[in-house]
């Protein structure tokens, strides 16, 4: 799964490189948040913004992540729009997961 | 063409050479074998010839003493008879000779001997007639026709020679001491017959004067020393011999001749001196006959180490070609039995190879390095072969067993999703509401699930579950998810909260299984209403009477997400002629080829679309839209659609 990573102090960005996140790269989308919670980084931002479609599988795998975390760590969510907005909000985790539009953005809120 | 019969061409050819070059070089040194056998013969036959000759030098002298002393009755007779023997034997002798040339000469020698023989009888009884004149003209003509003889018999002994010819300086040498011999022997008769003569006073010519005689013996003298020298010049080893002749002739020969010419010049004394003469005569004839068989030993004894030598180069040759042949077998052995053969048997090896016989050869070692090398080479390969059959055999039986674990996993799975499609009700009519379904599972057991059954009189519960994912472990949780949200249905009253119902399937989900997605459903008949909790599931679609459609709901947090997460109750009408369509996000979200998302608006574009035809019609149609969309059979998610219609 193409992704880049970027520590921004406390907050670590991921930007996903897929169009896709769904049942077949879902997988690997779960060892690299668990991996990364694992190695203490409890403030992710996670960039949507080159992602089209999210299925439930790939939504299983951020709620996941989000379980790990804890009530003190926080998974942002960054660029959802489209079909992925639409699952998080028919879904509600757009309670769940703090929605940004941009990564600045959501660094601001959440060094602030 | 192959290996073995290059080499056998090319080692006949080798040995076909051999046995050519030996022949060659063989009867080359048989032949000089042979001639020196025959220069044997020949010396042999000479030497007769050479005792001929002389022999009627003698004879030719007797006659002619024979003449002058008739009357004198000194006479010694000639015995010409002898000479003929000999001739005879040097005949015989060159007969056996292989050279048709020498037979030739062989034959003439005989011719010689038999008129020679006829001659002496002729001769003996003319001689023994005791007719004086008879006698003295016999004399006369014997002289001549023995000169002539032995004239003769010197050509043809020339010829023998130059058929011959002289092979070195040795035989040379031994021809010179003969013609030496020959010529003084001559030439002493000659002088001793005129001298003789000459005394008589007799018929054969004019009185010679005693200056003469002397002139002769000068003569006699000077080819003696002629010859003396070149035999010198040749064999030093006879020179002794022949010195002793030469000094003889000089120191006692001729100087008792000149006695006797001084004795008959004084008138005193002759008979004494003439007795001293002919004793010194005859004692030239030995000294002679002693050169001639020392000459003879000495040349039978060179070319019996001539012949001895030629036998050992034989002996030689013979030696080396058998060597040379037994090498050469011993070769032919060699690189059959080292190189051709075990060439032979690694052909055969690789053949084995080739043809997958992996059975082992026996365990030959062999001689040559490089041969030990290959064959340790094919042991190698054969070795790897045998390994790669083990391992293919093993892969074969892996992948077998393989199959097999897939094949007791499907029939596992298609076991599971039998019980799995047995909680599923069949479309079916429950109370006043038909229910009719479309089921189409991404793989054999879907995560996707539903179901619809009389809660109480006038009630009607319906759920659809969809859980993330879809495959084995997806189909359990979709188990364990339809029972607990058809427990949470059956257990709620008539009037109870089915949000409340559902937050408490919610709260008691175990943490650790998957979320799953819910539409739970209560219809009331004889209200003509329904109420609906949504958990994460897409919104259904309220299809009226009239065609209008309406989305239920908007959202709510799956089960399993959050445990306290609250849910919210729609109420919603539901009366004659209303259709409700359930349904779990894959009847939308699966893509084409070009990987191309079905979406949510385009479905619901779809119904509105088709929202006069019948049901049954209507799901012909998602099948049919569905198979065009993603092709037969390419589900990437489970597809479930209940509709409900009021009836």
């Amino acid at each position: 799964m193409q992704f880049s990573e970027d520590h921004q102090g406390t907050v670590l960005v991921l930007e996903i490189g897929e169009s896709r996140l769904e049942a077949s790269n879902a997988p690997e989308l779960r060892e690299l948040l668990i991996g990364r919670i694992e190695n203490g980084n409890h403030q992710i931002v996670l960039d949507l913004k080159l992602v089209t479609f999210m299925d439930s599988s790939a939504l299983g795998a951020l709620i996941g992540a989000i379980k790990k975390m804890g009530p003190l760590g926080t998974l942002a969510l960054v660029g959802a729009t489209g079909p992925v907005l639409q699952l998080l909000k028919l879904t509600r985790m757009d309670k769940v997961f703090p929605l940004f539009p941009s990564a600045s953005a959501a660094l601001n809120k959440l060094e602030g | 063409m192959n290996i073995r019969r290059t080499l056998a061409v090319l080692l006949s050819i080798f040995g076909i050479s051999l046995l050519i070059v030996l022949f060659y070089l063989g009867s080359a040194i048989y032949r000089n074998y042979q001639h020196s056998a025959e220069q044997i013969t020949i010396d042999v036959a000479r030497n007769h010839l050479l005792t001929a000759v002389l022999g009627l030098q003698n004879d030719r002298a007797q006659i002619a003493l024979i003449g002058t002393a008739v009357g004198s009755g000194s006479a010694r007779g000639a015995s010409l008879s002898q000479s003929a023997d000999e001739m005879r034997r040097a005949s015989e002798i060159l007969t056996d000779v292989g050279n048709v040339r020498l037979q030739e000469l062989s034959a003439a020698i005989g011719r010689e001997a038999a008129a020679l023989s006829l001659y002496a009888d002729e001769h003996a009884t003319v001689i023994s007639s005791g007719n004086t004149d008879d006698i003295k003209a016999e004399s006369l003509a014997a002289s001549d026709r023995v000169e002539l003889t032995k004239q003769r018999l010197l050509t043809i002994r020339q010829a023998i020679l130059m058929e011959v010819g002289l092979n070195d300086t040795t035989i040379g040498g031994v021809h010179m001491i003969r013609s030496y011999i020959v010529t003084v022997n001559d030439a002493l008769q000659l002088d001793q017959m005129l001298t003789l003569r000459d005394l008589a006073g007799s018929a054969f010519g004019q009185p010679q004067t005693i200056r003469q005689i002397e002139d002769r013996s000068s003569a006699l003298q000077g080819s003696d020393r002629v010859y003396r020298d070149l035999v010198t010049l040749f064999d030093e080893s006879i020179v002794g011999t022949v010195s002793d002749l030469s000094n003889f002739i000089e120191l006692t020969y001729l100087p008792a001749k000149s006695a006797l010419l001084r004795a008959i010049d004084a008138g005193q004394n002759v008979d004494a001196a003439k007795l001293d003469w002919l004793a010194a005569g005859d004692e030239a004839g030995r000294l002679i006959s002693g050169i001639q068989a020392s000459v003879f030993d000495r040349s039978q004894a060179y070319l019996d180490q001539q012949l001895v030598s030629a036998l050992r180069m034989l002996q030689s040759l013979i030696g080396l070609s058998v060597g040379g042949m037994l090498i050469f077998v011993l070769s032919l052995y060699i690189v059959e039995k080292h190189i051709v053969a075990p060439l032979e048997q690694m052909r055969l090896s690789m053949l084995d190879l080739v043809h997958g016989k992996l059975e082992p050869r026996g365990g030959e070692t062999f001689w040559l390095e490089d041969i030990r090398t290959i064959v340790d080479a094919l042991r190698v390969f054969r070795v790897t072969a045998i390994r790669r059959e083990r391992l293919t055999r093993e892969q074969l039986l892996l992948h077998a067993q393989i199959a097999e674990a897939h094949r007791s996993l499907q029939s596992d799975m298609k076991a599971a999703a039998k019980v799995q499609l047995a909680q599923m009700p069949a479309p079916g009519d429950v109370d006043q509401i038909r229910f009719s379904t479309f089921f189409a599972p991404a793989n054999v057991l879907a995560g996707d699930t539903f179901d619809y059954f009389a809660l109480s009189e006038d009630r009607v519960g319906l759920l659809q579950v969809d859980v993330a994912g879809h495959g084995a472990a997806a189909g359990l949780v979709s188990v364990a998810a339809h029972l607990g949200a058809r427990r949470a249905l059956r257990s709620l009253k008539p009037e109870g909260n089915l949000a409340e119902a559902v937050k408490t399937l919610n709260a008691f989900w175990n943490p650790e299984m998957t979320y799953f997605t819910l539409v739970a459903v209560q219809f009331d008949t004889s209200k003509g209403r329904g109420r609906m909790v949504q958990a994460g599931h897409p919104s259904p679609v309220l299809m009226r009477r009239n065609g209008s459609i309406t989305r239920l709901g908007n959202g709510g947090l799956p089960i399993g997400v959050l445990q306290d997460a609250e849910f919210e109750e729609i109420d919603f009408p539901f009366d004659v002629g209303d259709k409700l369509f359930v349904f779990s996000d894959g009847i939308y979200e699966n893509s084409n080829s070009e990987k191309e998302i079905y979406t949510e608006e385009r479905f619901i574009q779809f119904l509105a679309d088709n929202a006069t035809c019948s049901t049954e019609e209507l799901l012909r149609k998602v099948r049919e839209t569905l198979d065009a969309w993603s092709g037969v059979g390419n589900l990437s998610d489970d597809v479930s659609l209940v509709v409900a219609e009021r009836f």
